[in-house]
């Protein structure tokens, strides 16, 4: 248990016309190691939850713990406490602001207050992790494209070496290979790195493959909170809070309903195919047989 | 945080000062601040004070949230108070050191505290209960003699209108940045004042680039779309005075020429 949100509620802009209830008693645990999905339509309060986990928003209620100790209390280290847990926004690459990609990436070491041999080795390695090699180094972050703009934003967080990565929506606005290439990228960083991570996203199909778990918001409130197969066989209320389950779990569940027994764990096409074909096969020799 | 400034922020509530031609509407806080001008007796003040009153019950809105407003100017205000309370000559009632406090100081002082107050009060109640394209608008029409003597007033309520429409969202823009550069561990409050202006430059550098972005993008989809100004433009909702203007204009008349007639009164 690394990281944990209990009870959290929080309310915007209290006291005026414009206040509104972003999030209602909310409970969520990154546990470690740990690639969590967190998944809402637009104005569900992710975005709003995830500011949270990096202390940049102070709750109406409820509380966060991070190892068992508080965060809101006094003693706390905000400070240390926002590098071990990474947070990259919406639209990263708005923040980029030197005048080359490797200060760019510096710029969180330095200010954990590292000797200048240590911050040159982070963002080495942070970019190293991102796939931009030394070549990237002097180059003006505002003259890349897109997608690396994107990285070199990403690589910026990982340079404080965080133990949990938070990602709001890091593939909006990228083409279907970029958004590929920027998750593969995620996954492997999890894996070879050991960060526990939390995705934040709209779209179920999109990330589905990666995540052990999904958390479901609408409306600030936690609808649900289980593997991504079982989510899926709550077809019906999901696409009433406006999130539709990946397509292969349509064809599935059509399946499904006509004699078939398909998990809702496939997530290649070729797998669910083969698993089809099996099946069937299966059920035509029992005929024979 | 940023977000929660709300001076002059558009208060959405159905009343009879929200439903006024927003023509009504800036002519009466003209009208208002002349009069406040012109006011130099309790008495008048006193009827300045009822007519804001009136204006600000009729507006239907939070008289916390009003003065909430007021916050932002409290410094400015007690600035000229205390220049008006310890530079006026006159009779001295208390002294200390080269600080003295004299009897007309301090009326002066009362009197411009008030002054300020209400000018504050009467404009915010302006912008609170109009929304920022029924001010251009109203501002457009208005002035739209002017163009007789080639004034671009369409233009220039069009700027007016844009530059209104980009404040919420590089308010917006600061908020997300400074947060970002929160995460990477940016501090904007340690340090003496030449370390915190340094500290800046990642909130700034970022702020400008987005604002030349949006800039350049607004300007390349207003000519996509043939924007070519005011020319031959007609409004989807023309700005028409109703009875409620008329009553509004006729209660501002009497109570204009009340004032003008004491301030008359009061220079002879």
């Amino acid at each position: 248990m690394s990281l944990s949100v209990q009870n959290l509620s929080y309310i915007y802009a209290k006291g005026t016309p414009y206040e509104k209830k972003a999030l209602d008693e909310i409970d969520l645990e990154v546990k470690d190691g740990e690639f969590l999905g967190l998944i809402g339509h637009t104005g569900s309060g992710k975005s709003t939850l995830i500011q949270h986990l990096n202390a940049l928003l102070k709750p109406t209620t409820g509380s966060i713990f991070f190892h068992g100790q508080s965060i809101y209390e006094k003693s706390f280290d905000l400070n240390q406490f926002r590098q071990k847990v990474g947070l990259v926004f919406q639209y990263p690459e708005h923040q980029l602001f030197e005048e080359n990609v490797f200060l760019d990436v510096s710029f969180g070491p330095k200010n954990m207050g590292l000797s200048e041999k240590e911050v040159k080795e982070r963002a080495r390695y942070a970019l190293d992790l991102v796939g931009l090699d030394p070549s990237f180094d002097r180059r003006s972050p505002f003259l890349l494209s897109g997608g690396q703009k994107r990285r070199v934003a990403i690589a910026g967080v990982l340079a404080m070496k965080p133990e949990i990565l938070i990602l709001d929506e890091p593939t909006a606005g990228l083409d279907p290979r970029g958004k590929t290439e920027i998750l593969d990228q995620i996954l492997t960083l999890h894996k070879t790195e050991k960060i526990s991570v939390v995705l934040v996203s709209h779209s179920m199909e999109e990330i589905a493959k990666y995540v052990d778990r999904l958390v479901v918001l609408s409306k600030g409130k936690k609808r649900y909170d289980a593997s991504p197969a079982e989510v899926f066989a709550h077809r019906q209320e999901l696409e009433e809070i406006g999130l539709l389950v990946p397509q292969m779990i349509y064809i599935a569940e059509k399946l499904n309903q006509r004699g078939f027994c398909l998990s809702y764990d496939l997530h290649e096409p070729k797998d669910l195919a083969e698993e089809i074909v099996r099946q069937w096969k299966a059920a035509a020799q029992k005929e024979r047989g | 945080m940023l977000k929660d400034i709300t001076i002059g922020q558009y208060y959405p509530v159905d009343s009879f000062v929200h439903r006024l031609d927003p023509r009504t509407k800036l002519f009466a806080m003209v009208v208002f601040i002349f009069c406040l001008f012109l006011c130099h007796s309790w008495l008048a003040y006193l009827i300045t004070g009822i007519v804001l009153g009136i204006g600000i019950l009729q507006a239907k809105i939070p008289i916390s949230y009003l003065l909430k407003g007021l916050k932002s100017v409290f410094f400015l205000i007690l600035f000229s108070v205390s220049l008006n309370l310890f530079l006026t000559s006159g009779e001295v009632i208390w002294q200390f050191g080269i600080l003295r406090v004299t009897k007309e100081g301090l009326s002066v002082a009362a009197l411009m505290c008030i002054r300020l107050v209400f000018l504050m009060l009467a404009s915010s109640l302006m912008t609170l209960t109009t929304t920022p394209n029924q001010l251009t608008d109203g501002l457009e029409k208005g002035l739209s003699i002017l163009n007789k003597i080639k004034i671009p007033v369409h233009e220039l309520a069009m700027m007016m209108s844009i530059s209104l429409r980009f404040i919420p969202i590089l308010v917006e823009e600061t908020d997300k940045i400074q947060k970002a550069q929160m995460a990477r561990g940016a501090n904007f409050e340690k340090g003496n004042i030449i370390k915190r202006a340094k500290n800046l430059i990642p909130l700034f550098v970022p702020l400008f680039i987005s604002a030349l972005r949006r800039a350049s993008d607004l300007a390349m989809a207003m000519e996509v779309r043939c924007y070519r100004g005011g020319e031959y433009r007609t409004k989807m909702k023309p700005l028409v005075y109703q009875k409620a203007d008329y009553f509004t204009y006729a209660f501002l008349g009497i109570f204009a020429i009340g004032i003008v007639y004491g301030y008359v009164w009061w220079k002879q």
